[in-house]
């Protein structure tokens, strides 16, 4: 065995030059394969962020000469417009749900009050009805010689719910 | 490596529109929430008396108890459309006894 480690060193001793060069090629071909993959990478995510941007409604790249204030003022970076944009909009959806639940709810507060009126009301008409149309029968079978007086125009007045002339 | 050549995200999918919910105003013409007037009632004075026969009686009566049910409905309707109830000060009348 030591002789083939001897045989092997003295080997490498004798191309140091050859392996050398081997060593850095090999080295900068590995730093191009990761260079490619990071600006693959970076293109996708730009193509994105840029579809992004139109679909918010802005672009990535500033438009020209716009000036910013964020404490001082100056000129707009790159995506920056783009993410004001989407921010102010997701904002306007958020307000506007809370918005809206909030209106739906006082509508529907305001239909249950309402209904509930109604109930009454309906109530005090339906027994006014009742009693009115008793009072009716009672009159009309007390009728003689198809004779009506007084009375039994009290009680049509009653029925009709108007409220009798003054006498 | 060029951004041109990168993949294209497709349309995102099951996103439905958000509910909105807006305030409208939206009243019945003034004239569809008059409250209805009140004809003159029969008279009561004992002087007044009619032969009426049974079934022309059955048919006044009718007529009355009609007309009340409606005006009832209608005074109803108006209450619940405007919140106001007609014969208070602040309703939209033009004669009410």
């Amino acid at each position: 065995m030591r002789k083939i480690f001897t045989g092997i060193f003295g080997w490498i001793t004798g191309a140091r030059d050859w392996l050398t060069l081997l060593a850095v090629a090999g080295v900068a071909a590995w730093l191009y394969a990761q260079y490619a993959t990071v600006a693959r990478d970076r293109g996708q995510l730009q193509a994105l962020a840029t579809e992004a941007c139109a679909a918010a409604g802005s672009q990535l790249l500033p438009s020209g000469g716009k000036l910013q204030v964020d404490g001082k003022v100056r000129a707009a970076r790159r995506g920056e417009e783009c993410l004001i944009e989407i921010r102010a909009i997701a904002a306007f959806k958020r307000e506007t749900d809370a918005e809206s639940a909030q209106l739906l709810g006082e509508a529907l507060q305001d239909h249950n009050r309402k209904t509930e009126a109604d109930a009454a009301l309906a109530r005090r008409s339906a027994d006014r009805a009742q009693a009115a149309a008793a009072k009716m029968e009672g009159v009309d079978a007390a009728i003689q010689n198809d004779r009506v007086g007084a009375d039994w125009f009290g009680a049509v007045n009653d029925v009709a719910g108007l409220r009798r002339s003054p006498r | 490596m060029l951004p041109g050549c990168a993949a294209h995200r497709a349309e995102p999918l099951g996103l439905s529109a958000p509910v909105v919910a807006v305030e409208t105003d939206i009243e019945p013409p003034a004239e569809l929430t008059r409250c209805p007037g009140r004809p003159e009632p029969f008279p009561e004075d004992a002087a007044t008396w009619a032969v009426i026969p049974p079934a022309v009686r059955a048919a006044i009566v009718g007529l009355a108890a009609g007309y009340a049910a409606s005006t009832s409905q209608l005074e109803r309707l108006i209450a619940f459309e405007t919140g106001e109830q007609c014969g208070s000060p602040q309703s939209n009348t033009l004669r009410r006894e």
